[in-house]
């Protein structure tokens, strides 16, 4: 397998960035942020994304003005020695995301599914089936996720549905929740789970076009970031503020809540599917974004042989939290480094391309 | 070596998934309701109700379905101990089945245990993955939950399980008691305003004599019960009547079955229910009416001084279904007459229900929701504490009633006899 991974499209793209940008959801990142922000917390999600839609346009119009991929385009702005810091710093970044995903994923697995199942063979079978997916390839990945989009959509749109009768809009008030600001800076700092949207620029040359990945960032991060948005909105609306901060899985919550009769009820098992899918499809997203990272500096033939090298680190760093809340924990700690991940990669490159421009003007 | 990799997969997936600690059917025993009860020294009574598959096989199949007919499709059995999780382990020490908590209907609570609180009871129940939100909590009306369970004989259904899904699916068809989901009993002991409620579950122990819980409202002929008032003959003695309050984890009230109704308008959950009223015309004949809400209550708050301000506007259409007078209620000058009694009466029962509610300090229609609106963040409204400020709210009542049909008769005739 070549890291050169083939031709794609918006389709693609849309697939693989909303995949790679929602997993959070079903984990504990929405309890969270009500934890932090109180009523408001509904909007965080959606200024995340405003606030990464800008960097992601920023880093396009720099990919706009040079051939290549994220590397090619860094190496020239930054110097070699600046674009294999880069490249090491977000290949760490989607190898730590990757971590954070597979532990807690795998726990959740454990918490909801299967109780009795020892940890290991769950971890295991996550992190090889991670593995077999990246050896299909990305191109493979994508149309996967593409493909299994709708039934995320209708998923989560059923169970938001369904709880309708659980619904109250006073839990919503008071609105502004710990403030406006507080909510800003939330917002903020919850940048870096759009992150996942740079693997379009690191597969810049497959896209074809800068026009395609922006349009492929629209779609496939503000359809993420809209059903984000709604399950946090929708979980407030039934659990209210209180409760809803003591959740350790609030879209698992929202789905064992469903009553709407004694035949319409006890549906959480079907949802279970939908998240480890898409769990799954992240991991994997973040194992082939670190790989390609490192294999351009290193300028390798093949990604084939760094997969089960890297899939171990990723499993060996995963179990290092002893409990489920150091895992939380940690991954709220990741949130920072993400975020700087998000914005300052993009601004250093637009400001680099800046400079350049300037100084080769007479 | 794709093709190997795939079968590999393939094989892997066909023989592990769904394989690591399953258990068979025939190795799970279903608990279909839980009773917990005070017992000495802090300790719990927890009395469980069981499935029994074959018998349950039998009710279901018929006289074709192979089933022990006669046999109950139920056991119980009652554990002490000092925690759930506890008497959960001391159940598998007797039964020859691993214990099976995700199909329980209902939690029953005795009222002894209601009133020293429930916090240690509840907590738990959402925390572990078998037990849902969607399950029923009732408290035992002056008894205890494991007598409710072991005298509950239902007489239609014969599964336990589905009388309970039965009655709770009913509850809207009287509104003499509410549908209370773990969900909504858990969520109000934790959030800034709202207080826990529960379904009030009883024997009835008058012997077939009304014994009414509460006086009659001025013009009003329907008696307002709890269990043990019911005047019940036969049947089940088993009753799901009236509610319980709470403030934070403790029972500190009831509501009669008249006063449900009060509380259900409230919350905009009222769908249905027949009035008795004296006739407005001939006080010794009676007037009943089908009655339904309108539309949603329209409730607004305000802070006056410190006070909440709170203004309630119940909007009731109803059917006249019996005229026993005789009088031409259908025609429009005596309609207007029914729609003020009417509408007197439940003005006056809202505010009773309402001053009972401020008296023990109990919000279970969550009025405090509606001054939360007053203010812009999550902080501010908690230092207003409005639980303690509940009690002095000035709350005002406005009610409408339209009469809407008169049922299949759109006149009615005097009856012959002598002069």
């Amino acid at each position: 397998m070549s890291y050169q991974p083939g031709r794609m499209g918006i389709a693609e793209g849309i697939g693989l960035t909303f995949m790679v940008m929602l997993p959070r959801v079903f984990l504990t990142s929405p309890a969270d942020t009500i934890a932090a922000i109180r009523n408001i917390a509904w909007l965080a999600p959606l200024l995340n994304w405003l606030i990464a839609l800008p960097m992601f346009y920023l880093l396009a119009w720099v990919m706009a003005r040079h051939r290549g991929d994220l590397y090619a385009v860094s190496e020239r702005l930054l110097g070699r020695a600046g674009a294999w810091l880069l490249a090491i710093f977000y290949a760490t970044l989607f190898i730590l995301d990757a971590a954070a995903l597979l532990r807690q994923f795998a726990e959740n697995t454990l918490l909801t599914a299967l109780p009795a199942t020892e940890f290991r063979i769950v971890i295991f079978w996550y992190i090889l089936f991670a593995v077999v997916l990246v050896y299909f390839g990305i191109e493979g990945i994508a149309r996967a996720c593409y493909l299994l989009m709708p039934f995320v959509v209708g998923g989560v749109a059923a169970v938001i549905l369904l709880l309708t009768p659980f619904y109250d809009a006073y839990h919503l008030v008071p609105w502004q929740g710990t403030g406006l600001l507080s909510a800003f800076q939330r917002g903020l700092a919850l940048v870096g789970i759009n992150i996942g949207g740079l693997l379009l620029f690191v597969l810049a040359p497959q896209f074809q076009s800068p026009a395609t990945l922006r349009t492929a960032l629209v779609y496939g991060g503000g359809l993420s970031a809209v059903l984000r948005t709604l399950v946090i909105l929708c979980f407030i609306l039934a659990f209210g503020v209180a409760q809803g901060m003591e959740k350790t899985l609030p879209f698992f919550e929202m789905s064992r809540l469903v009553y709407l009769s004694r035949y319409i009820q006890r549906i959480e098992a079907l949802f279970i599917v939908l998240w480890v899918i898409t769990g799954l499809l992240a991991i994997a997203i973040n194992l082939y974004a670190a790989l390609q990272l490192i294999a351009r500096p290193l300028n390798l033939p093949s990604l084939r042989p760094l997969v089960p090298v890297i899939a171990i680190v990723i499993v060996n760093i995963a179990v290092i939290p002893p409990d489920l809340n150091t895992v939380v924990e940690a991954g709220n700690n990741l949130d920072p480094l993400l975020s700087a991940g998000m914005i300052g990669g993009p601004l250093l490159l637009a400001v680099a391309e800046f400079v350049k421009r300037r100084r080769k003007r007479p | 070596m794709i093709r190997l990799t795939a079968l590999v997969c393939l094989l892997a997936a066909l023989l592990t998934l769904g394989c690591n600690g399953s258990h068979e059917t025939d190795e799970v025993s279903f608990v279909i309701t839980i009773g917990v009860d005070a017992a000495p020294d802090g300790q719990l009574n927890v009395t469980y109700r069981l499935s029994k598959p074959a018998m349950v096989r039998g009710e279901a199949g018929g006289e074709g379905g192979g089933g022990k007919s006669g046999a109950e499709p139920s056991t119980i059995i009652t554990i002490t101990a000092p925690s759930l999780a506890v008497a959960r382990d001391l159940l598998n020490a007797q039964v020859a089945r691993v214990p099976n908590l995700s199909h329980v209907k209902v939690i029953v609570i005795g009222e002894e245990l209601a009133r020293r609180g429930v916090g240690e009871v509840v907590g738990p129940l959402l925390r572990f993955r078998e037990f849902r939100g969607s399950m029923f909590v009732h408290v035992a009306d002056n008894t205890t939950a494991e007598k409710v369970i072991r005298t509950n004989r239902p007489v239609i259904e014969s599964l336990p399980a589905r009388w309970v899904e039965g009655m709770m699916a009913s509850a809207g068809e009287t509104g003499y008691y509410p549908r209370a989901f773990l969900h909504d009993f858990y969520m109000p002991m934790k959030a800034g305003s709202g207080s826990p409620y529960a379904v009030m579950t009883g024997l009835s122990s008058s012997g077939g004599e009304a014994r009414p819980a509460a006086g009659q409202t001025a013009g009003e002929k329907t008696d307002e019960f709890l269990s043990g008032g019911v005047p019940v003959r036969s049947g089940n003695p088993v009753l799901l009547i009236g509610t319980a309050l709470f403030r934070g984890d403790k029972m500190v009230g009831k509501l009669t079955s008249e006063e449900t109704r009060m509380f259900l308008i409230l919350t905009g959950e009222f769908r249905r229910g027949f009035l008795t009223i004296q006739d407005p015309l001939q006080p010794a004949s009676v007037v009943d009416i089908h009655l339904r809400l309108g539309r949603k209550p329209k409730i607004a708050a305000t802070v006056a001084d410190g006070r909440p301000v709170i203004d309630i506007d119940v909007m009731l259409e109803g059917e006249i279904s019996a005229i026993s007078s005789g009088v031409n209620y259908e025609a429009r000058a005596y309609n207007q007459l029914l729609e003020e009694q009417i509408s007197a009466i439940i003005r006056q029962d809202l505010e009773k229900t309402i001053r009972y509610m401020q008296q023990v300090g109990s919000d279970p229609a969550n009025l405090g929701k509606y001054v939360r609106t007053q203010f812009r963040t999550y902080g501010e409204y908690r230092d207003f504490d409005f639980e303690s400020r509940f009690p002095s709210a000035v709350v005002n009542v406005k009610v409408t009633t339209q009469i809407r049909r008169t049922g299949l008769m759109r006149i009615t005739s005097p009856i012959r006899g002598p002069e």
